[in-house]
């Protein structure tokens, strides 16, 4: 009997239309499946609770609920979850605080596909 | 991880936690650095540990057989020794029973051999319950003669042949010794006789012969056997001993070879260890980078680069936290960011990789105290490396780059490039701009600029002259810079705008002395190469197309420098004057998002010796009239007027009179209520006053320094200076001015010049 490669639900989470769709089209790792997207802190929570991902891509200035925020509470509710933020680098300050709330990396707006693509994979590295 | 690769770490034994750092240098590959680590370990823990089992194993396997086997021999020494003595007691006997014989025949003295017989038998006794002894009363360590006989069963067989032959021996020994007395009788008849138990002892000497010749032969025998048992197992427990002894030299070569081997391994390692150490002190010595570990709770480790102490200027760093060593030179924010980065590269959670880029210092500018007081700024580079010992997050390694060069390169090019574009904006500008125009607001600004050095230069002591000097300063500028506007030469205007803001600040300075106007020099420096440049600028542009152009030709664009400033026909003055007007007008209503048309009369009439006056009151009006007067057209539409404003210019010769210059707006008119307000606000009057002052009272402040409306200053309105220039201009050439005013309709300056011919007729006389 062949196992199905196990494969990782994706999440993303952005306020910007066009940067969820980009994050979207422009990820190209076998083992993410992607399972929605949500445009605020509120939204990501409540997609969490019903499809459960693996994955998640985090902006970090969002209404109703920011990144850090968000982070704290997905990491509250599974650990074992792996967070990308994916934010510019007007704040670094923040960035660090989404880190040290429980995120695993971070990748800076404007990126480009390989950029994006370099940080998911390294995300999903053990270790 | 870089830093695994060239720089590991280990623990230190001697309990000194923090000298880190121990092995610098190419680790030829991961296996051999395995082995490495197991040899170090094996010799580090098991090596004194297999010596001490080895040394243990030794003792009881060599040491302690040959101990017994030494008790064995020295009892079996012991056991043939006496027997071998005793061997001969069966001839003794024989010979003494001879003796006793003889002397019995000759009538002799009989207690001799007697006694020589007893005591036999009491050696041969003795040696019955040696060797028959049962018990080792001395315990392991005395010599026991009966122990080897015990111990072996062909000894015991031969110890009973001993014993049987003694007893039957002694039993014919016993009648002979039980004889006392002397055997002979002496008397006078018959002479010395033996008496009777001269006799017995004759007859049982006889029988003790005969036995003794039998028994003790064989008891001679027996004992012999036992002698000779007893040399062959103690040439066996010789032999025994001497393959122990040989067993034991070698055993003694290996363990002294392996404790050689240990100690001299143990060297090699302490001198390459020592090596490492050297080397890692060199490359820490020389290295220019800052190189530092910390360790999980956040200190800086014993062995860091020695340009620690240069870029940080503290001494000693070791032992100094992340935090004390930020905290005096970086902000508050900073230092708070980077302690949580730095928590954050603890984390298991955190991917090295991708927190890279939010390194809070990756280019940091910090901030050293001088000694003299002062502050010197430089700009660092941190990088942060995990360091893994044996998968395990040990420590962090810090590099320190100073990269100020760099930066201070970066910002100049960024200069050099803002001053390209500003070249390139300026010669758009340039191109834009009528001929004429520039050429007379070049030569006029060089002029305004002269007056300013010379009054720079003027020496003034007091406070009321410094300040006099200040202002006469502002309102040259502000006539540059409103021309500049007119223009459209927005870089002349922004450094105007920015030296205005220098003087404003020294304006408001509770006190002014001559070195404050020191600065100001500088910046006069930087508007005078700008405007020189400027002025090469047109120069470079006129000088191949001056050739070609047409004479006369009045067309815009590059035809620039061109006839002498005292040969410009009025007309073309004019036209370039309502140009200038008109661009002002138009860019300044645009800023604002207005609309206004700009209405001109006369203006052809203006005598040369007043146009420039006309030109400078006419700038200002229209930029007040712009920016106080004409409402955006949302507000004139509900006003009921057109949405575009209109700003008319009238110049009239009135003869005798002089002329009049008449700038009139069709806008909100002056807000007695907003002069009032400011007036009280600028602390020129107090609440009382300003309430009771009717407008002809009120309305001349307008033309006073310093007066404005605006709160804020930009570059067109605010620092009230404007009509002041007015104001100045006017009384300079001895004219009148006046302002009226409609609320909602209209505003009205109007300025009387004399006429000429009076003002050379005043000259003359």
């Amino acid at each position: 009997m062949v196992m199905p490669p196990a494969t990782l639900k994706l999440m993303i989470v952005d306020d910007s239309n066009i940067i969820r769709r980009r994050i979207e089209r422009s990820q190209q790792i076998d083992s993410l499946d992607f399972i929605g997207s949500a445009a605020n802190g509120v939204e990501a929570l409540e997609l969490f609770e019903t499809t459960d991902p693996d994955v998640v891509t985090m902006d970090l200035t969002m209404p109703e609920m920011d990144g850090v925020e968000c982070v704290e509470r997905l990491v509250a509710r599974k650990p074992s979850i792996r967070i990308l933020v994916i934010s510019a680098l007007a704040d670094k300050a923040t960035a660090v605080e989404a880190i040290a709330r429980g995120a695993n990396g971070f990748l800076c707006k404007p990126f480009t596909d390989r950029q994006l693509n370099d940080a998911l994979a390294e995300l999903l590295q053990d270790g | 991880m870089i830093a695994s690769e060239w720089l590991y770490v280990m623990d230190d034994r001697n309990g000194n936690s923090n000298s880190g750092l121990h092995r610098v240098g190419q680790v030829p590959g991961a296996e051999i650095s395995a082995m490495k680590k197991l040899l170090n370990r094996l010799l580090a823990f098991r090596g004194p540990m297999l010596i001490g089992i080895a040394l243990t194993g030794f003792a009881f396997a060599v040491l302690l057989p040959g101990f017994q086997l030494a008790g064995r021999l020295d009892d079996t020494t012991a056991a043939l020794r006496l027997v071998s003595e005793q061997r001969r007691q069966a001839d003794v006997v024989a010979a003494a029973l001879g003796a006793l014989r003889d002397r019995l025949d000759s009538f002799g003295y009989v207690d001799e051999p007697l006694n020589e017989v007893r005591n036999s038998m009491a050696e041969l006794d003795s040696l019955e319950r040696t060797l028959n002894a049962a018990t080792d009363l001395g315990g392991r360590f005395a010599v026991s003669a009966s122990r080897p006989i015990r111990s072996s069963p062909e000894l015991a067989a031969d110890l009973v042949t001993f014993q049987a032959t003694w007893q039957r021996l002694r039993l014919g020994l016993v009648p002979v010794v039980a004889f006392q007395g002397v055997p002979y009788a002496d008397s006078e008849a018959s002479g010395v006789q033996l008496n009777e138990g001269g006799r017995l002892l004759v007859q049982e000497s006889r029988k003790a012969i005969v036995v003794a010749r039998r028994d003790g032969a064989q008891m001679s025998a027996a004992l012999g056997q036992i002698a000779a048992a007893l040399e062959a197992q103690s040439t066996q427990l010789s032999a025994f001993l001497r393959l122990l002894m040989l067993v034991a030299f070698g055993g003694t070569l290996a363990v002294g070879a392996s404790l050689t081997y240990y100690a001299l391994a143990r060297r090699r390692q302490a001198l390459l260890l020592a090596e490492a150490r050297l080397q890692t002190e060199g490359i820490l010595q020389t290295v220019k980078e800052g190189l530092f570990l910390l360790d999980s709770k956040g200190h800086i480790g014993a062995a860091h680069s020695a340009s620690m102490r240069r870029l940080f200027k503290r001494d000693p760093v070791a032992g100094l936290s992340l935090q004390e060593l930020l905290a005096p030179i970086v902000p508050d924010r900073t230092l708070r960011t980077a302690l949580r980065f730095v928590e954050i590269l603890w984390s298991e959670r955190t991917k090295e990789n991708l927190v890279r880029s939010i390194n809070p210092l990756q280019e940091v500018e910090v901030s050293f105290e001088t000694g003299s007081g002062g502050q010197e700024t430089r700009w660092l580079e941190f990088d942060f490396h995990r360091v893994r010992n044996d998968g395990k997050l040990s420590n962090l390694l810090v590099s320190v780059n100073d990269v100020t060069p760099r930066v201070r390169l970066g910002r100049e090019l960024a200069e050099l490039r803002e001053k390209a574009q500003s070249q390139v904006d300026t010669l758009l500008g340039v191109l834009q701009v009528n001929p004429e125009q520039l050429r007379s607001f070049l030569a006029d600004a060089d002029t305004a600029m002269r007056m300013i050095n010379a009054m720079l230069r003027e020496p003034a002591k007091e406070e009321a002259s410094l300040r006099g000097k200040l202002e006469a300063i502002f309102r040259q500028m502000h006539g540059i810079k409103g021309e500049a506007s007119a223009l459209g030469l927005t870089t002349v205007q922004s450094r105007a705008h920015e030296f205005e803001d220098a003087l404003k600040a020294l304006r408001e300075q509770s006190s002014v002395s001559g070195g404050d106007f020191l600065t100001l020099a500088v910046r006069l420096d930087d508007l005078f190469s700008h405007l020189e440049s400027l002025g090469d600028l047109v120069e470079r542009f006129a000088q191949p197309v001056q050739a070609a152009a047409a004479p006369g030709d009045t067309g815009r664009g590059l035809f620039i420098v061109g006839a002498p400033r005292a040969v410009v026909d009025p007309g073309r003055a004019a036209s370039g004057l309502i140009d200038t007007l008109d661009q002002l007008l138009q860019r300044v209503a645009g800023d604002r998002g207005k609309s206004a048309r700009l209405v001109t009369n006369g203006l052809e009439v203006v005598p040369e010796p007043y146009r420039r006056a006309v030109k400078d009151i006419a700038v200002q009006a229209i930029r007040n009239s712009v920016v106080h007067g004409i409402e955006i057209p949302e507000l004139r539409r509900i006003g009921g007027k057109a949405a575009a404003g209109t700003l008319t210019v009238q110049f009239c010769d009135e003869g005798a009179a002089g002329y009049r210059l008449i700038i009139e707006d069709d806008g909100a008119g002056l807000s007695l209520r907003r002069i009032r307000e400011a007036a009280v606000e600028r602390g020129i009057l107090c609440a009382e006053d300003a309430a009771r002052l009717d407008s002809k009272q009120l309305l001349p402040l307008l033309f006073r320094a310093g007066f404005s409306t605006h709160a804020v200053a930009d570059e067109d309105a605010g620092r009230g200076v404007g009509m002041s220039l007015v104001a100045e201009i006017v009384k300079d050439l001895n004219g009148r001015l006046g302002i009226s005013s409609g609320e909602g309709r209209y505003t009205r300056l109007s300025v009387v010049l004399p006429s000429l011919q009076r003002v050379q007729s005043v000259a003359v006389a």
